[in-house]
């Protein structure tokens, strides 16, 4: 028993040796490793599937009350400077490495399918191996070193994941984009840290919780620099969670592979500075100004998010910024201080969204064989709508997660995001509102995806008339005369259900988006039930007391509002974009009728429209205001690096070269003007002497 | 009591005898019939060498540990002349191996070339023993009259002719002025030994308005400019690229290797034992900035090889002089290291331009493509010069480093920054060797020769102390410790 739980490290471990093993084989034996593809896939797959079993292992020892599990090994010992590294178990690290082995095993297999006929097949294994390596020892972490150190691997892979078509130029730009962006996030971590550090002396999550909590009880922090460190703490998760500054990088990092988009920007690595922050929990708690940042920025980048998700034409674009918005519900749980409701959407919404992504891989792989393979088009949901006649079990999941994304019940996401809600409703009206707003939104958008891309008329032949096409506004009227285009019906193509391979982790990613959920209410139910979710999280932070004392039915009754938010949503969303029934038809005309109302929709359409469109003028900001603001700058440096500095430089070089050039002609050869010289100069130091 | 002297000075004796008996031997068969009188050149070279190891033997073989004054206090054996001998006679023996193919290939039949390094290399070593005015001013005469006539060995070239003439005028001039502030010394004080002398001058004010003390001063500094003459310090190194261009090559080896060592050895011996004053620690404080900055800029402009590396040698002893003016232990360690490491540099140099030889290695433009034609001792090259130039993690990066941080030690902040200021200029024309190996091509290409043995051991052997300097240091660190222990003690 003991030694399972000393070998916790096996967990990445296993993955981290499926890498290796690839990058070796791909580094020294590029040409014959390539006959295995295949094998190596199963090789990594195989090694996941034996990390995740251990996982698994090691979350129902912890269901069943083993107690929390800590090993550290000093690592580097300096006079009192002990830097230890080691691993942390407790219950919110099983359920993380559940979390990440199963998603990651899913999006595995996949992608053996998905990623099959591309050259870097074997080097996506690598990667992704690799990042779900770091992952792993990122969540197994117990101080703020490691986690800085699988911190910056995860952001590595993620770098090299986005950009892995990086033939393609926006991918390049975008896994820069990725990469810089969150190098902001880092130096503020690292800075956070080392202050952190300071105040405290440990790097220890439980000791600096502790330490600190001391400290702040015997009045011996400046509050002000504490408050400053958890800020900067607080600027990596900000930009690994892609919240409000920091988002930009989140929706052009759909440029790598689907597979990789439901891995990193779904499931696993996004939900990394949530769960710092978590971890970091009962620290944060202690600062209540940063607990309200936390907050405000989780509910901003919710709103923001979904805002800008409702008029996305890409189909990736648009979960990527439902993604976004999710992720700042979780941030305002944690905000709020429900720090269960928060994890617990972690989980709910991680399944969801990977299948989400997964069923738009398997859309989008259907659909590059009919409108070509430039994202442009292959993910523009333009070209889709009714690809259910097509691909029926694509479709059906697909449906499911839209269902738990927008929070119908029993899906996942509604138990999560409800408890969300009502507890930020009660926290402060204002951030409830926004959240209840947002989920609104969040149905609204996602059934707008689900629609233009399900249901409806197949609209993919018109890829060629791309000029005709845009004139049709996204917004409503998608009806069009199908006259218009004759189509040879026997040439055309039409969208296929994808293979198998692909089918399985779809429907295996129904389960839990239908039934994780469950977990959280029905351990909520029967409170003597030692392992209930919400008890069995908050043992992990003793100093935290939020217990959650509702009963079912005034559970039900909170869901009600928005449950009914979330089908005034759909509703909106089956009204613009849904199939058209000739009453609905009807209802249109009749609408469009009322002009001044029209005009009215319309101006307001337009804006949304733009809003979306231009991100929030948030990418434009920063372009005209960081980007120009910092090349000016650099101009200027760059001219006094130029002018200045390589001026003195040079300065010195002429001087000494002609210095060096007369020196040559000093010596004349003359022994008399020697002599001379050498008297004069005596005579100097003579009287140099004299002078003194 | 003469029996001990005896036995202690036995390696003076024993060299003595053998450049004598070299002498005769040389003499009486290059001038036989029997023999069709051979040159002779190389055997004599062989028969030196040997004769330096044997010395070499018999200092080592003497107990580092022992302080002796012997000759009635004229002479002083003890840590730092131990070791300074050996070092001495090393870098002589190491002057020899260049040498020995060098008076063949430029069909130079003057065996007394041979005899007379030996015969200088024996005032060295008493140079570096002396401890009496009269005796050191005795070992630096014969040293130079050895060196006056060295200079001008070859006798049909015009330059080295006017190199042994120009040295011999100012060398006689510097010793008189030498000579001139040993007699005020001793007119002033009635003392010519360093002893008695640093008796004398613990706890005496030399100013320039005390009655007696004036005079005292006026030799000092009468003995500091000869010496300062001798070691190539800017103001009075005028002699030094004149004389080392225009002598053969293997003299102004010579010339830029042993000498450094006695001379400095006896400075230090006279002016951080005898007569330390915070005074002429100003002067030397001057010539040290001085020569630095005109060994960067004076190099800068040379297209010549051997004046090149004669301003690097001025340059080098601007930086030495640092460790000098320090007066610290700390300072004359960093010397002693210093001045090691730059005789490893300065050997390894001289032997690869003694090894390049088609007609002649003369500009430096003639190295073009050696990257080609002579890759391996390219590399030597250039990492020699990376190593002059105090590139890490070189010998050379290591000797400068150590004295700048004396100099950073004793407070002298403005020479460290100077030091450094001079050194990255003179990496420009260090490394520009490197550029002219490797980057140019040449209108005609030169092939050198294959080079010898002998030569390609030492080159080896410095190549490797130079690179591998850095793992081990600590050796040298404790000899140069004792040894400046021994001194300011």
């Amino acid at each position: 028993m003991e030694l399972i739980f000393q070998n916790v490290w096996f967990v990445p471990l296993f993955p981290f040796l499926a890498s290796i093993l690839l990058g070796i084989g791909l580094f020294f034996f590029p040409n014959s490793i390539k006959k295995f593809r295949r094998l190596s896939s199963f090789i990594s797959i195989m090694f996941l599937n034996i990390a995740m079993l251990l996982s698994f292992h090691f979350f129902w020892q912890q269901i069943t009350g083993s107690p929390i599990h800590r090993y550290l090994w000093s690592w580097v010992l300096y006079k009192n400077f002990v830097l230890e590294i080691g691993y942390l178990l407790d219950p919110l690290t099983s359920i993380m490495l559940v979390l990440v082995t199963t998603v990651a095993v899913m999006v595995m297999i996949y992608s053996d399918s998905y990623m099959f006929y591309d050259e870097g097949y074997i080097k996506f294994f690598c990667y992704l191996s690799l990042f779900t390596a770091s992952m792993l020892g990122l969540v197994l972490s117990p101080n703020l070193i490691q986690v800085y150190i699988f911190w910056e691997l995860v952001g590595m892979c993620s770098y090299l994941l986005i950009g892995f078509w990086f033939t393609r130029p926006s991918a390049a730009n975008a896994c820069q984009k990725a990469f810089v962006t969150n190098r902001i996030g880092d130096f503020g971590l690292l800075l956070g840290i080392l202050g952190f550090y300071w105040i405290t002396g440990s790097f220890d999550f439980q000791q600096l919780s502790k330490r600190f909590f001391e400290l702040l009880s015997y009045n011996q922090i400046n509050l002000v620099f504490a408050t400053l460190c958890a800020l900067f703490l607080f600027l990596g998760p900000v930009a690994k969670s892609a919240q409000f500054p920091l988002h930009i990088w989140l929706p052009d990092a759909m440029e790598g592979p689907t597979p990789i988009s439901a891995l990193i920007h779904a499931a696993t690595m996004v939900a990394a500075g949530i769960f710092l922050v978590a971890r970091m929990f009962p620290l944060f708690q202690m600062l209540p100004f940063v607990m309200s940042i936390i907050s405000w920025t989780g509910a901003i980048t919710a709103l923001l998010g979904a805002t800008i998700a409702l008029a996305q034409k890409d189909l990736k674009k648009g979960l990527a910024y439902s993604t976004m918005s999710q992720l700042g519900y979780m941030m305002l749980a944690l905000g709020i201080g429900s720090y269960k409701a928060g994890l617990f959407h972690l989980i709910t919404h991680a399944y969801s969204k990977a299948l989400l992504f997964l069923g738009s891989g398997s859309v989008i792989h259907s659909m590059e064989p009919i409108v070509g393979y430039h994202p442009n088009k292959s993910q523009n949901m333009i070209f889709m709508g009714g690809l259910r006649q097509y691909m029926p079990i694509t479709a059906i999941t697909f449906l499911f997660g839209t269902l738990s994304l927008c929070g119908i019940p029993p899906f996942a996401c509604f138990w999560s995001k409800d408890e969300i809600l009502v507890n930020s409703w009660l926290h402060f009206p204002i951030l409830g509102s926004i959240a209840f707003f947002t989920a609104g939104l969040t149905a609204f958008y996602m059934f707008r995806i689900y629609f233009l891309t399900f249901e409806g008329d197949f609209r993919g032949h018109f890829f060629d008339d791309v000029k005709k096409l845009s004139s049709i506004s996204i917004w409503g009227s998608l009806e069009f005369n199908k006259e218009q285009f004759k189509l040879d019906k026997k040439s055309t193509l039409y969208p296929k259900e994808a293979n198998n391979i692909m089918l399985f982790p779809l429907i295996i990613l129904t389960i839990p988006t239908v039934f994780i959920g469950f977990i959280g209410i029905l351990f909520d139910e029967n409170k003597m039930n030692v392992d209930s979710l919400s008890y069995w999280l908050t043992l992990s932070i003793n100093s935290f007391n939020y217990s959650n004392s509702e009963k079912f039915l005034e559970f039900l009754f909170n869901a009600i509002p928005s449950v009914s938010i979330a089908f005034f949503g759909i509703l909106i969303a089956f009204y613009l974009y849904g199939p058209n029934f000739s009453f609905l038809k009807k209802e249109k005309k009749k609408l469009q009728l009322k002009s001044e109302i029209d005009i009215v929709l319309k101006s307001f359409s337009n804006f949304i429209y733009n809003w979306s469109y231009y991100r929030a003028y948030i990418d434009g900001f920063y372009s005209s205001f960081f980007i120009k603001g910092l090349r000016f700058l650099i101009k200027i440096v760059s001219f006094i690096d130029r002018w200045i500095i390589d001026g003195i430089i040079n300065g010195i070089g002429i001087f000494s070269f002609f210095g060096g050039e007369s020196l040559k002609y000093i010596e004349g050869g003359r022994i008399s003007s020697y002599l001379f010289f050498i008297i004069f100069c005596m005579f100097l130091f003579f009287l140099y002497s004299y002078i003194i | 009591m003469f029996e001990h002297d005896f036995l202690a000075l036995f390696p003076e004796i024993f060299l003595i005898n053998a450049t004598i008996i070299l002498l005769i031997y040389g003499v009486v068969f290059s001038t036989s019939k029997k023999y069709d009188y051979p040159p002779l050149v190389r055997n004599v070279g062989w028969l030196g060498l040997l004769s330096v190891l044997i010395t070499i033997l018999l200092v080592a073989v003497g107990s580092p540990l022992a302080v002796a004054n012997l000759v009635y206090n004229n002479l002083i054996i003890d840590n730092f002349t131990y070791f300074c001998q050996i070092f001495l006679l090393l870098s002589t023996a190491s002057t020899m191996v260049m040498c020995l193919d060098y008076f063949k290939q430029e069909s130079l039949n003057a065996f007394e070339s041979i005899v007379l390094i030996l015969l200088s290399t024996c005032s060295m070593l008493f140079m570096i023993s002396a401890y009496d005015l009269i005796a050191m001013y005795l070992a630096i005469e014969l040293q130079s009259l050895c060196f006056y006539v060295i200079a001008a060995s070859k006798r049909d070239s015009e330059f080295s002719t006017e190199a042994g003439l120009k040295y011999f005028i100012l060398g006689a001039f510097s010793s008189g002025i030498l000579l001139f502030g040993c007699s005020m010394i001793y007119g002033f004080t009635g003392v010519t030994n360093f002893e008695e002398l640093a008796k004398i001058f613990t706890g005496y004010e030399i100013t320039l308005f005390g009655a007696q003390s004036s005079g005292i001063f006026m030799g000092i500094l009468f003995i500091a400019v000869g010496f300062l003459f001798k070691i190539t310090a800017v103001p009075f190194h005028m002699w030094a690229p004149d004389v080392y261009e225009g002598s053969p090559t293997i003299v102004t080896a010579f010339f830029s290797i042993a000498p450094k060592i006695s001379i400095l050895a006896n400075m230090l011996r006279v002016f951080i034992y005898s007569f330390y004053d915070p005074t002429w620690q100003q002067l030397f404080f001057f010539c040290s900035i001085a020569s630095m900055i005109l060994g960067a800029l004076a190099a800068m402009a040379q297209n010549k090889v051997k004046r090149l590396l004669a301003y690097s040698s001025i340059g080098h002893v601007g930086y030495l002089l640092i460790g000098f003016s320090c007066g610290t232990i700390e300072g004359i360690q960093s010397l002693l290291i210093g001045i090691f490491i730059y005789v490893l540099m300065t050997v390894n140099v001289f032997a690869i331009v003694l090894a390049l030889r088609q007609n002649r290695f003369k500009y430096i433009a003639d190295l073009g493509a050696l990257a080609k034609t002579n890759p391996i001792l390219a590399i030597t090259l250039s990492i020699t010069m990376f190593s002059y130039a105090g590139i890490p993690p070189l010998a050379g990066f290591c000797s400068k480093f150590y004295l700048f941080f004396a100099a950073l030690g004793c407070g002298a902040y403005l020479l460290a920054l100077i030091g450094v200021v001079t050194s990255v200029i003179s990496c420009f024309y260090y490394i520009r060797f490197v550029k002219i190996m490797y980057f140019d091509t040449p209108k005609t290409w030169v092939l050198y020769k294959p080079m010898d043995r002998e030569k390609s051991l030492l080159l080896a052997i410095t190549v490797f102390f130079i690179t591998f300097f850095f793992l081990y240091p600590s050796p040298l660190f404790l000899v140069t410790h004792q040894m400046a222990l021994c001194l300011c003690l």
